[in-house]
């Protein structure tokens, strides 16, 4: 005698939480880091090289082009990445944020 | 305040009774940058940036607590300070560098944004009052002892 299957049950995803894996995974937001006269240079420079591991050479020249230009494009990652790095500089006090590359 | 010693993992810093005063009242008025202050994005405002926006601001409030927790255990709870000849050396270890730099910098910010966001470059904007001298003192405080610690960072022939 055949074993009825048990009834398959589709998990019920919220459309607003769907998460789109092109979106999500694919290096498709800037990390940006914006011009204020508060933060110090020495200080912006010094963040920059511990958040990225940079070089001081390579964390100078973002932190005049944030002074001088009004900001500077600091990497491009994926959301995930993108929401970690914003959250590090924040928790310097930098004016940075993410914005999606399109 | 300067360094007197700096090690691998340890920098002991020179202090005057007054700058040790100096330290520990400013001190006292962390955190100053409300956590609403930052953004995740500049755009955004569908319900999943509103979320994602929510979940920095709790993330951020929970390190300021927690930053706010260790000053009062490390500088306030507990002695710190060794006394020496002409005034008291203070001992930081590495990992508490980055804190009391974030430290600084958040009661710098903070009270930048208590006097308005002023332009900095612009100093006659910055006339003291009853009511700003308090800011403008905490700012320039803050600023002094960041770059106090940066330079400690940054060591000889690094800077």
């Amino acid at each position: 005698m055949p074993i009825p299957a048990d009834p398959v049950v589709v998990p019920q995803i919220d459309p607003a939480k769907q998460t789109d894996s092109k979106t999500d995974f694919e290096p498709g937001y800037l990390v940006i880091c914006w011009n204020d006269p508060v933060n110090l240079m020495d200080y912006v420079t010094h963040v920059f090289q511990e958040v990225f591991g940079w070089q001081r050479k390579r964390a100078e020249k973002h932190m005049l082009e944030v002074h001088e230009k009004g900001k500077s494009v600091l990497t491009r990652e994926s959301l995930e990445r993108a929401e970690f790095y914003v959250h590090q500089l924040q928790k310097y006090n930098l004016h940075a944020t993410m914005e999606p590359t399109s | 305040m300067r360094l007197v010693s700096r090690k691998v993992d340890e920098f002991v810093f020179a202090l005057t009774a007054q700058e040790k005063g100096l330290m520990l009242t400013l001190l006292r008025f962390f955190p100053q940058v409300p956590v609403a202050h930052h953004r995740l994005n500049q755009t955004a405002t569908s319900p999943v940036a509103r979320e994602n926006q929510r979940l920095l601001e709790d993330s951020l409030t929970a390190h300021k607590a927690d930053d706010k927790e260790w000053v009062a255990t490390t500088f306030q709870g507990r002695p710190r300070f060794q006394p020496v000849a002409g005034g008291y050396h203070l001992r930081v270890k590495r990992a508490e560098m980055e804190r009391l730099l974030q430290i600084f910098n958040d009661l710098r910010v903070g009270s930048w944004l208590a006097l308005s966001a002023p332009d900095l470059e612009e100093k006659r904007k910055l006339s003291p009052t009853r009511l700003t001298a308090p800011f403008i003192q905490r700012m320039e405080l803050a600023g002094i002892f960041e770059m106090i610690l940066l330079k400690a960072l940054q060591g000889p022939g690094n800077g």
